[in-house]
């Protein structure tokens, strides 16, 4: 048994600095990725921002005449909210079965997992940059201004997406070893939306808006909202969202280090 | 120096499923105490049962046995790709695989895409991938196929493409499991030239393979193994 820290710096040695030496690689396989999902489809990546923007268009309209509250608001926070949440759910629903959907690379060469997780978080932020169209047609129709404020936003969204990234990583370990994980993480997504400040403002709560603080996604979700609607997000979310990232980290390399050679047998 | 040098090697594969896999099983586990302990025990298969031998450059080994005797195991063990448990194993040299058919291939894009795809996988850059072009349209013979998907392509035709590509990065050693055998006789005589190409740049090239015809052809070394232990090693 591998100590802690030694498996730590397995994990970092063999995997992460591998990886990211070869992140062209991880570039053009994610592209790969988005292009073979849509060679025959006629609108391709765009039928999501189509969904995107029924989605926005059908719950804004109901939501603000129910809780008659200002479309102004109400209709840029849906977007940016519904956009990052299909982002963070796509790569966990999907990061707990992809190292089993991948197994095919794994067993025939040698291949860092790291690369992988890298892969798939590129492909869902490919994704994400069309949704973020929609999203940006929404701030001009609502008169946002762009500034410097969509600078915090991206330094926002740089962290999420490496808090994301050891979170792939963690559950794809976990969900090769588990089969149960993966309808596991299905079911708790769907009732986790609700308790996420996506269809709803987090000042809508109340005194209730506390249930927030424990809930990670709300974090990752103000840090890169917020800016991009001009406001400053939570100091408590940023310090959340950076807690998150080095407890996800310290545990994805603990569990890539430590059983890197087992996956190939976990998959199998 | 291109060598492989492998002493006492023992790999062993866990099988789940039938043990501790699933996580109702683990949780159990935790309540009922130690009572499902005999349960817990994760049933384990050796592959490979203390094997020692040595390879030097210019050897061209075949690797010979019944099914589930051990030759595939070893092949992935010399590429890295399982761990031994125990031994010792030293593998000198670029390695290059073929071991499931059109394996790293995305059947959704082109053989052109192919090509940057799996160039890129095998650690070239981009525009090195695609200076392959030239030589894969030579000797695979797909012309204007290459521009089609590959899913369009027949196992001989997928044999050619993945054979060609992984042996045009140059590799020290080469390791192949059976598909040698999909392709026509004129790819046979292609792939012979190629393998022995390859071994005249002083390389290893290891084949599994069931036919005794595929062997005499490519190798001047046959290693026989019987559950998981060498049987028979002897040169050609």
């Amino acid at each position: 048994m591998k100590s802690i820290f030694g498996a730590v710096a397995e994990g970092w040695r063999e995997e992460v600095v591998p990886s990211f030496k070869s992140l062209e690689l991880a570039l053009l396989l994610a592209w790969n990725d988005t292009q073979t999902r849509y060679r025959r489809s006629f609108l391709g990546p765009f039928w999501l921002v189509l969904g995107t923007a029924i989605g926005v268009g059908g719950l804004g309209y109901v939501w603000t005449r129910i809780f008659d509250i200002d479309p102004a608001v109400f209709i840029p926070s849906l977007s940016i909210g519904l956009v990052l949440w299909y982002y963070f759910t796509a790569s966990i629903i999907e990061g707990s079965s992809h190292f089993s959907v991948k197994r095919d690379i794994l067993l025939n060469m040698k291949y860092p997992t790291m690369l992988l997780a890298i892969q798939l978080v590129m492909k869902q932020i490919v994704t994400f940059g069309h949704n973020f169209l929609f999203v940006i047609v929404v701030l001009i129709i609502y008169r946002y201004s762009f500034g410097l404020n969509l600078l915090v936003a991206l330094v926002g969204f740089v962290l999420v997406s490496i808090n994301l990234l050891a979170l792939v990583q963690l559950i794809g370990y976990l969900g090769a070893r588990f089969r149960d994980l993966e309808p596991l993480v299905n079911a708790i997504m769907q009732p986790l939306f609700f308790l996420t400040p996506v269809i709803f403002r987090p000042e809508q709560l109340g005194v209730n808006s506390a249930i927030l603080l424990f809930n990670p996604l709300a974090h990752w979700i103000a840090i890169v909202r917020d800016p991009i609607m001009g406001e400053a997000a939570p100091t408590i979310s940023w310090y959340a969202s950076i807690g998150t990232a080095i407890f996800g980290w310290l545990a994805c390399l603990y569990i890539t280090g430590a059983k890197r050679h087992r996956l190939i047998f976990w998959v199998n | 120096m291109t060598h492989i040098a492998a002493e006492n090697l023992v790999v062993e594969y866990p099988v789940y499923g039938h043990g501790a896999s699933s996580l109702r099983k683990q949780i159990v586990s935790l309540t009922t105490g130690g009572r499902v302990n005999t349960d817990n025990k994760i049933v384990t298969i050796r592959a490979l049962d203390g094997v020692s031998f040595e390879i030097k450059k210019g050897e061209r080994v075949g690797l010979l046995g019944h099914n589930g005797s051990g030759k595939s195991t070893l092949l992935r063990t010399l590429a890295g790709i399982y761990e031994p448990v125990g031994g010792s194993l030293s593998v000198t040299g670029r390695v290059s695989t073929i071991l499931t058919l059109g394996a790293g291939l995305d059947p959704e894009l082109t053989g052109y895409e192919n090509i940057i795809r799996m160039g890129m996988m095998m650690g070239l850059s981009r525009a090195q991938a695609k200076e392959l072009y030239p030589e894969v349209e030579d000797f695979t013979e797909l012309g204007s196929f290459l521009t089609m998907p590959v899913h369009t392509y027949s196992s001989g035709m997928m044999t050619r493409l993945t054979f060609c590509l992984v042996t045009s990065i140059q590799p020290d050693i080469l390791l192949i499991d059976e598909i040698i055998g999909v392709g026509d006789a004129a790819f046979q005589e292609k792939a012979n030239a190629r393998i022995r190409n390859i071994i005249d740049t002083s390389s290893i090239f290891v084949i599994a393979s069931h036919s005794n015809d595929i062997i005499n052809m490519y190798c001047n070394r046959v290693i026989e193994f019987e559950k998981g232990q060498i049987k028979n090693d002897h040169p050609l």
